[in-house]
């Protein structure tokens, strides 16, 4: 909180409860008419939630009303005493063209925007219009302006047809390797190879190696057939 | 009434007439006494897994026998006998039967000259001939006692009458040894581009890796051994000595060249299973697939080895 602020607060406290500061009453909260103008010196108990309001708080109010009566009353005078001589001090400062302004505006369509004094009637608006339909026309007629459009009109249609045209035939005069039309094959002859075994895989591995195993059982076989036939001890040691 | 006692009788004695029978009872009546129930007799036909369906056969005779006794011991006594025998006869015949594969396949893969052929005839007529009075003297066999000898004599036998084969055997090893490291090493190349692959799209290879790295060692030093039997084989001829040795060496390579197969099958289904496991790098993949420029793949090159 401001110090100043709250500076003012507890001064303002302090004063509520010496009743030096007048006290507004809450709002809503109605004057009791039993209360006795000083209540401080007259022993008066206020009722629960009544607000004392101190006299000289009561007096200034009154004072105050009786001040506004009389303003009130003296600015309705003055106002009926200006309503009466505004007329005469407007026309001391105007120019007199305005007022014929003024006093001719029923007359007017509407203002002239170009600083011209003078005001354009229907009839003359009216002619000014004519006029240039007919300059219109005759523009329009005339050879130069005929040409200027030829030539307009030549640009914009001309470049984009010339643009798709070269587009179009510049393939067909000069055509590419790719844009060489090419007939498409019929009945292509079907090419069946045997699908070519990859010679580093696992399966291929596996099977060159299993490829080998009848040579080595022979092998195995053919080496171990003296003592499995057991030539080198005797058969009925059991 | 009649009629049922006619059948009874007649059904028992059927049942009762079943060698089968006569094996799944302990105390049954052994009719086929005259060989003894024999499967086996003739030495044509034999192979390695017809002796060692006999063998398993024996065993499991010989198991009842170990625990029976009385009448039962003395009628399994002879059905242990017969297995026995049949056991020496597909021995005798199954090495007959490979050595006359071996001298097919010889011929098939041109390790035998014409004087090779002439030879390995004569040593394979001298064979049949010992096979065929072999046969007779264990067919000849009355007793249980003394049958382990009898198969060591055998073995022993075997071993030496089939010498002449075994030159031949390490050719055919050493042939089918280099193809083999030849096919496998032509694929090394590719497998090591697969793990280099994985690698740079972040896959964990270094087991993957390791297990090729052995592989490929192995198969080089096989290289190596394969040339040594070789020399052997050459040296010694057909007339092999009992103190050489490269049948033994043989039997060493061919083992390892086992191990270098299976190794390098495991590298490939190790692969395959990174490849469906594995969530690749996305922008890696990227940059393999569209290198930037010379230098960038170098830095990446770099950066995988070090990696590794």
């Amino acid at each position: 909180m401001d110090d100043n602020l709250k500076n003012i607060n507890e001064k303002d406290a302090s004063e509520v409860i010496h009743g030096s500061i007048p006290v507004e009453p809450p709002v809503g909260q109605e004057i009791n008419p039993d209360m006795p103008s000083d209540p401080y010196s007259s022993g008066y108990i206020p009722k629960p939630g009544e607000v004392i309001r101190p006299q000289h708080l009561i007096d200034a109010e009154n004072k105050n009303k009786v001040e506004a009566n009389q303003d009130q009353k003296t600015k309705t005078t003055q106002e009926t005493q200006t309503s009466t001589q505004s007329i005469p001090e407007v026309s001391l400062e105007k120019p007199a063209e305005v007022l014929t302004t003024i006093n001719n505006a029923s007359s007017t369509y509407f203002p002239n925007p170009f600083g011209d004094t003078k005001l354009l009637d229907k009839d003359a608006v009216k002619a000014k219009a004519a006029d240039l339909q007919k300059i219109g026309e005759t523009v329009v007629k005339s050879s130069k302006f005929k040409k200027i459009m030829f030539v307009v009109l030549g640009v914009l249609i001309g470049i984009p047809t010339l643009i798709i045209a070269f587009n179009i035939l510049w393939p067909i005069l000069f055509p590419r390797e790719e844009d060489v039309f090419v007939p498409p094959i019929v009945n292509p002859p079907i090419i069946r190879e045997e699908p070519k075994e990859d010679k580093t895989s696992l399966r291929f591995l596996d099977g060159k190696i299993k490829e080998l195993k009848p040579s080595l059982d022979e092998l195995n076989n053919d080496s171990t057939f003296m003592i499995k036939l057991r030539l080198e001890s005797d058969d009925f040691s059991y | 009434m009649q009629f049922i006692l006619t059948f009874f009788l007649i059904a028992t004695f059927f049942r009762t007439s079943f060698p089968a029978y006569a094996q799944s009872s302990a105390f049954g009546v052994l009719t086929d006494e005259k060989n003894m129930g024999r499967e086996n007799i003739n030495l044509d036909g034999h192979n390695l897994a017809s002796y060692e369906k006999a063998l398993d056969e024996y065993i499991k005779l010989n198991a009842t026998y170990t625990k029976s006794y009385g009448p039962q011991k003395t009628i399994l006594e002879k059905q242990v006998l017969g297995k026995a025998k049949d056991v020496m006869t597909t021995k005798l015949g199954a090495v007959l039967t490979f050595l006359q594969n071996l001298k097919t396949k010889s011929i098939e893969l041109g390790l035998m000259t014409d004087e090779d052929k002439s030879l390995y005839d004569a040593g394979l007529a001298k064979y049949q001939n010992y096979a065929a009075k072999r046969n007779e003297v264990v067919a000849n066999l009355n007793f249980l006692l003394g049958l382990k000898d009898q198969s060591a004599v055998l073995n022993k036998e075997i071993l030496e009458e089939m010498q002449f084969s075994e030159v031949f055997l390490a050719r055919i090893s050493v042939t089918r040894g280099r193809f083999l490291i030849a096919r496998l090493m032509e694929l090394a190349p590719v497998i090591q581009a697969q793990i280099s692959t994985s690698s740079d799209v972040g896959g964990d290879v270094r087991e993957i890796q390791m297990l090729l790295d052995d592989s490929m060692l192995i198969l080089e030093g096989l290289k190596d051994s394969y040339s040594e039997i070789e020399k052997q084989a050459a040296m010694v001829g057909i007339a092999k000595t009992s103190d050489s040795n490269f049948m033994g060496d043989t039997r060493i390579a061919n083992a390892k060249m086992v191990i270098a197969y299976n190794g390098i099958v495991d590298v490939v289904s190790k692969l395959k299973i990174l490849y469906a496991t594995a969530p690749w790098d996305e922008k890696l993949v990227e940059q393999l697939l569209f290198p930037p420029d010379n230098n960038s793949t170098k830095e990446s090159s770099q950066s995988t080895m070090e990696d590794k």
